[in-house]
């Protein structure tokens, strides 16, 4: 998750990160406001050709969209199961074109420059009380994180099962919760200790 | 010069230090005691992660208290564990963060990141995420991290514990190769030897102050008496 291909910069890498968040955004409402097939077949199309375009690896891109794809297939046998195959349809043409215009944007952008982007917009943010910085903080935190997260599961999962616990949904939650807050005072303190003060 | 001038600490009724008075100013000072001897409470006093309830500490004549922002600058600090003080996902990223912190110019922080990579070995792993390196190159590069801000102390707590032999190693060597003054907190003895001067850590007080050569054997028989007083 959220790993980002450097072996080879193409033009997608060279795109400043906050244009492509716009592209992101755009797309993203512009796919739900039309129920026209025809256009989101255009969506969909532009959205599997622009990794193309860039001969960006397809492993992690097929790594990447394998769990989303599966919901996708899920639903849209649903639909076709009801007799609904233009639904069936329209709900792959724009799931599908947002997850592939995510993933080619996390595989060719940094996590500091969507942040430092991010940030940006959320400038106009500070006189409503919200600190662009910290948000933005936050966010890369949750991405850094995310990973970290999953090891600390398989760990905890392993350890319960070598104890005969596999089952215990509790005995995974009731450890991972308190590991989970033990980092976050570590980190806190770690971050401080780097000079941060959320300015 | 690190000054300890009557120092206490206590979170609610738990007293953790009582009444520390003292002054380091050798370059490498190890910090050795039992669980709960109050050697990372000693060791947080030193940057102002947390200060002290009674007492002053001076760093260099500035109070960790008072002169919290430039005490963060001048002390660095590197945690046990590196997964939780590894903020950005990339390599390069991390490095540049706490100088994105001091608000350098991009060009700056871009050199001063390149210098560090290049200094400790890390070149090739620039553009790696943090959470695929192995557990020595992750404590590597939380060093990193912190060196970058070119501080002119270095605390570490327990920088060591996790890590197999051959990474415990290469840890200390980079240690033990720092410019800056450097207090290690570590249950690693061997790698204690060829510090200068040892603080014994025993329920927040300390019990022996001497160099390795004395506080090492010190802090053995130490442990070894209270397991005979446990059978
Ligand atoms: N923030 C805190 N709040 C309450 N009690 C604390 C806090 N920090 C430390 N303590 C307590 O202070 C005592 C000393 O803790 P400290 O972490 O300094 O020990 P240590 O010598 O570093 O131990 P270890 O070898 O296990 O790391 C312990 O009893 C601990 O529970
Ligand atoms: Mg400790």
């Amino acid at each position: 998750m959220f790993e980002i291909c450097l072996s080879r910069i193409t033009w997608l890498h060279r795109l400043p990160a906050g244009f492509k968040l716009l592209v992101l955004a755009f797309t993203g409402a512009a796919v739900f406001l039309t129920n026209d097939p025809r256009i989101l077949g255009g969506f969909i199309g532009f959205a599997a050709l622009l990794p193309l375009s860039a001969w960006l690896p397809l492993a992690p891109i097929v790594k990447q969209i394998t769990p989303a794809a599966t919901l996708i297939a899920a639903l849209a046998t649903f639909h076709i199961v009801v007799g609904d195959p233009v639904s069936a349809f329209l709900v792959t043409a724009r799931l599908g074109t947002v997850i592939l215009l995510a993933v080619a944007l996390t595989l060719t952008t940094r996590v500091s420059a969507m942040v430092d982007a991010l940030e940006y917009c959320f400038t106009p943010l500070k006189y409503i009380g919200i600190n662009p910085a910290k948000t933005g903080l936050t966010l890369s935190l949750a991405i850094r994180f995310i990973p970290v997260l999953f090891t600390m599961v398989t760990e905890i999962r392993e350890a319960q099962k070598a104890r005969g616990l596999e089952g215990s949904l509790f005995a995974v939650v009731m450890p991972l919760l308190v590991r989970t807050l033990r980092m976050a005072d570590d980190l806190a303190e770690a971050i401080s200790a780097r000079g941060y003060d959320g300015n | 010069m690190i000054e300890f001038d009557n120092v206490s600490m206590r979170f609610g009724d738990l007293s953790v230090l009582e009444h520390l008075t003292l002054t380091l100013d050798e370059r490498r000072v190890a910090v050795v005691g039992a669980n709960g001897s109050g050697k990372s409470t000693f060791a947080r006093l030193l940057n102002g992660l947390i200060t002290p309830t009674e007492g002053t500490v001076k760093i260099d004549g500035l109070s960790t208290k008072a002169d919290a922002r430039a005490i963060r600058r001048k002390v660095g600090f590197v945690f046990q564990n590196p997964d939780n003080q590894i903020v950005y996902p990339l390599v390069e990223e991390d490095i540049a963060f706490g100088l994105k912190n001091l608000k350098l110019p991009k060009a700056e922080i871009a050199t001063r990141v390149d210098a560090v990579l290049a200094r400790y070995g890390m070149e090739t792993l620039r553009q790696r995420s943090a959470h695929l390196l192995s557990g020595g190159q992750k404590q590597m590069l939380a060093i990193s991290s912190v060196l970058v801000m070119e501080p002119d102390y270095v605390v570490f707590d327990e920088p060591t514990t996790l890590l197999d032999l051959r990474n415990k190693r290469r840890v200390a060597k980079a240690i033990a190769a720092l410019p800056q003054t450097a207090i290690v907190v570590s249950h690693d003895l061997d790698f204690l030897t060829d510090f200068e001067r040892v603080l014994v850590f025993e329920a927040g007080q300390i019990v022996c102050d001497a160099p390795p050569s004395q506080a090492l054997p010190f802090y053995r028989n130490l442990m070894a008496a209270e397991d005979m007083g446990n059978v």
